[in-house]
């Protein structure tokens, strides 16, 4: 058991009006889980993840890591954010390297590490270059490079694809799966929020589905599809309905 | 080395510099060598001041602006303080600070640092503004991801908070730069109680050759001032400008039209350099006081002490000297609302003009392509002469011509207009390109382009634009309404007349607390009535998001 999320709530306070936006979730992630949660927009996905890796506090219950309470900078998690969240007056390589500088003390150290994550997403040439160069694709291939390089045992997402043209996004799912297939290589475990149903089917072994506001869980969904996935296969598209019809 | 130069720059600078050149062979007669001959003494001595009151500056800002963007219970005060400090006339303080630099420091060291923080006091709130919005506005998702990576300590502050302060702060030093010409003329004559003191600079240089009438000399060193003010613009600003445009989110990677940049290599690793050693600085004073928690509690125990102590030391002044006043008021002080009165009327005359010629014009640079090429450099020139040093020059014209009135009111225009002009034209051009193209497709031009879009969009940066001119209006005021010539004293009845009379004229502190008090009264009185409601309601309706 990788992490235990136990009956976490939320409420967002404005103008003195309280509103629910999460009630009493509770689910556990395991070794070698890729988890998607998806529901309706609204429902808290995102601010589940958040709370998730401790960048926001639950009203009440807890997020345990391995047995303890999460921290924001536990260097065992990473995120993928968006909007990319890149420091735009870094290069790519420098932007890689900042998040190495507490863990990895040696300098030519760090730098082959950010150079093997660099090329880890097809991006070798662009060490250099500045997010602002890059388009939208290439910045969250930095995203990513920046999360994995990290070796995080558990990576998050908050809709990484959302901003991508559909090749480009089609192309980094493929890779991300190798990478989370690949027992060598670093994250064990993910978890991702999503509006796409299909993306969710898609890359998922285990599906969350969260209600509309306050979001609640409705159901927690094993995707038992064989891998590659297929989004031809009539069996892909009875899941899709399926999932959907837990939403709507 | 690629130089981009507009020819409006180069025809000017000829032109200033054929003036300067005839004006002095013109008035041959009457220089004197040996005046001319320090000439570059002075300025150099005047641009040493400017360099140290921007330093103090920068420190200043970068300190408080960190310390009210990340302490919510400082930020409470500090902000409040920060927005009176910059909504009041300084120079009408000055001579009191004049009097306490002179007491702690005798001789003309005194009078040096005197003349420092004058300057350091118009450049110093607007670039802690700057600091404290470039902090306070750092995308959400930069936060989260140094948090979510561990990036924090000096790391955070040299990968994170001085970056996301860059591009505002050099922004505003460009501002605070040329607010600072304006207090360095005002700042190398200084009058406290019985005394009047005179530091060697450009300042005082023009303000001696024309009370003592040598126009050809005067001419010489405004174009000298000028033309220092070029040979920054050009080697400094507006590369640092570029340069600083690598630390914005947002980067179009398009040059603002009008604009020409020297880009050189070396001058922006100058500038990296500039960086890296200021970064490394701060980041090592960091290390020192966090690493450590005796320093760290014994820094923040000391300084909480002397914020106190001084709090409670001004407190206890302020409250002694108003007692004083009140018990013994002086005879002047009745005429202190009449005076009030007198000089807004001006204010607003010249403000009205100021509108009047600003918003046309401010349309038509932005939407005349060619125009703006020649009128953008020649204004911003124009802008960066500080208007109080061609004050010495219209009142000889008006004085002899017209009525020192109309002298004033021209004054004060030049205080205000450019702060007008130049945040419409970033309103014009802040017009999303789609709205424009929706306006020019659904045939929504003329009467109806002006009422419905164009009008409307420069609203919130004509308050700002307006906030900021008014600003500038009161603290030219107090040079505008009092001036002396040949020995001779003229003014105008007002607050700034008022001011300058209790200074210079007969010596009578407790006028000076008495006018600046009401003045800034008013002025805060105006911001909070005025400025703010029309600031608010123009970020809700106005604002294009």
């Amino acid at each position: 058991m990788l992490v235990e999320i136990r009956n976490v709530s939320k409420t967002y306070e404005t103008d003195g009006t309280r509103i629910p936006v999460l009630e009493n979730i509770n689910f556990t992630v395991e070794d070698n889980d890729f988890i998607c949660i998806v529901g309706p927009s609204g429902c808290g996905k995102s601010t589940l993840l958040r709370i998730i890796i401790g960048l926001e506090k639950p009203a009440s219950g807890e997020v345990l890591f391995k047995g303890k309470v999460i921290a924001p900078d536990n260097p065992k998690v990473a995120m993928v954010f968006q909007n990319f969240a890149l420091f735009p007056w870094l290069t790519v390589r420098e932007n890689i390297e900042l998040v190495l500088e507490s863990k990895v003390l040696h300098e030519k150290e760090r730098e082959g590490m950010a150079c093997k994550y660099i090329k880890a997403v097809g991006l070798d040439g662009f060490e250099r270059v500045y997010p602002r160069e890059l388009s939208g694709g290439m910045k969250q291939r930095v995203g990513f490079a920046r999360a994995l390089a990290v070796e995080p045992v558990l990576l998050c997402m908050d809709e990484p694809f959302s901003s991508l043209d559909a090749l480009t996004a089609q192309n980094l799912k493929d890779e991300l799966l190798m990478l989370w297939a690949d027992k060598n290589m670093p994250p064990d475990a993910v978890i991702m929020v999503t509006h796409n149903v299909e993306e969710a089917v898609y890359m998922a072994n285990r599906i969350i589905v969260l209600s509309p506001r306050p979001g609640k869980i409705v159901a927690d969904l094993r995707v038992e599809l064989e891998r590659p996935r297929n989004r031809k296969d009539p069996e892909f598209y009875r899941w899709v309905d399926k999932v959907y019809s837990l939403i709507v | 080395m690629q130089l981009t130069m507009k020819k409006g720059h180069f025809i000017l600078a000829i032109i200033l510099f054929l003036i300067s050149v005839i004006s002095a062979f013109y008035f041959f007669d009457y220089i004197d060598f040996p005046e001319l001959v320090s000439l570059p003494y002075y300025a150099a001595s005047s641009l040493l001041r400017m360099s140290a009151a921007y330093l103090f500056a920068l420190c200043f800002a970068l300190s408080y602006g960190y310390v009210a963007a990340t302490n919510t219970r400082a930020r409470k005060v500090m902000l409040p303080v920060l927005d009176i400090l910059q909504s009041v006339p300084i120079l009408g303080f000055f001579p009191a600070a004049v009097l306490f630099f002179i007491g702690i420091i005798p001789g003309r060291p005194g009078v040096e640092v005197a003349a420092v923080f004058l300057i350091f006091t118009s450049m110093a709130w607007n670039m802690a503004f700057g600091v404290y919005e470039s902090l306070t506005t750092i995308p959400k998702e930069l936060i989260e991801a140094a948090d979510s990576f561990v990036v924090r300590g000096w790391q955070r502050l040299e990968s994170l908070t001085l970056p996301a302060c860059v591009p505002k702060l050099v922004y505003n030093s460009i501002v605070s730069w040329s607010a600072g010409w304006f207090f360095l003329v005002a700042s190398e004559i200084i009058s406290a109680g019985s005394g009047t003191y005179k530091l060697p600079g450009l300042g005082s240089f023009l303000i001696d050759t024309t009370y003592s009438g040598k126009i050809a000399l005067m001419l010489i060193g405004l174009s000298v001032l000028i033309i220092i003010i070029l040979l920054l613009e050009l080697f400094i600003w507006r590369p640092m400008q570029s340069w600083a445009d690598k630390y914005n989110y947002e980067y179009a990677g398009e040059k603002r039209p009008g604009e020409f940049i020297l880009k050189t290599k070396a001058i922006k690793q100058v500038f990296r350099f500039i960086f890296d050693v200021f970064s490394n600085i701060t980041v090592s004073l960091y290390i020192l006081f966090h690493g450590h928690k005796i320093i760290k509690s014994a820094l923040k125990f000391s300084g909480l002490l002397i914020l106190f102590l001084g709090l409670a030391y001004i407190m206890y002044d302020f409250v002694i000297s108003i007692v004083k006043l009140l018990l013994n008021l002086p005879t002047d002080a009745y005429s202190i609302p009449l005076a009030i009165v007198y000089s807004f009327l001006r204010l607003s005359a010249a403000y009205i003009i100021c509108t009047l010629w600003t918003v046309p014009a401010a349309v038509y640079i932005v939407k005349n392509k060619k125009a703006s090429s020649y009128l953008m450099p020649l204004m911003e020139v124009a802008a960066s002469i500080p208007a109080i040093a061609l004050f010495p020059a219209m009142v000889v014209i008006f004085i002899k011509y017209g009525s020192l009135d109309i002298a004033a009111v021209i004054l004060i225009l030049l205080g205000m207009q450019w702060y007008l002009l130049f945040n419409l034209i970033a309103g014009v051009r802040s017009i999303p390109k789609d709205i424009d193209n929706a306006a020019t497709s659904f045939g929504v031009k003329g009467k109806l382009y002006w009422k419905k879009v164009l009008l409307p969009a420069m609203f919130p940066s004509f308050i700002t634009g307006s906030i900021t001119a008014w600003g500038g209006g009161w603290n030219t005021l107090i040079v505008a309404e009092y001036i002396t010539y040949k020995g001779q004293e003229y003014h105008l009845f007002g607050i700034g007349y008022l001011l300058d009379k209790a200074t210079f004229e007969s010596p009578n502190s407790s006028m000076v607390l008495l006018s600046v008090l009401s003045m800034s009264l008013t002025i805060v009185f105006l911001n909070k009535l005025i400025w703010q409601p029309a600031y608010r309601k123009a970020l809700v309706k106005y604002k294009f998001d």
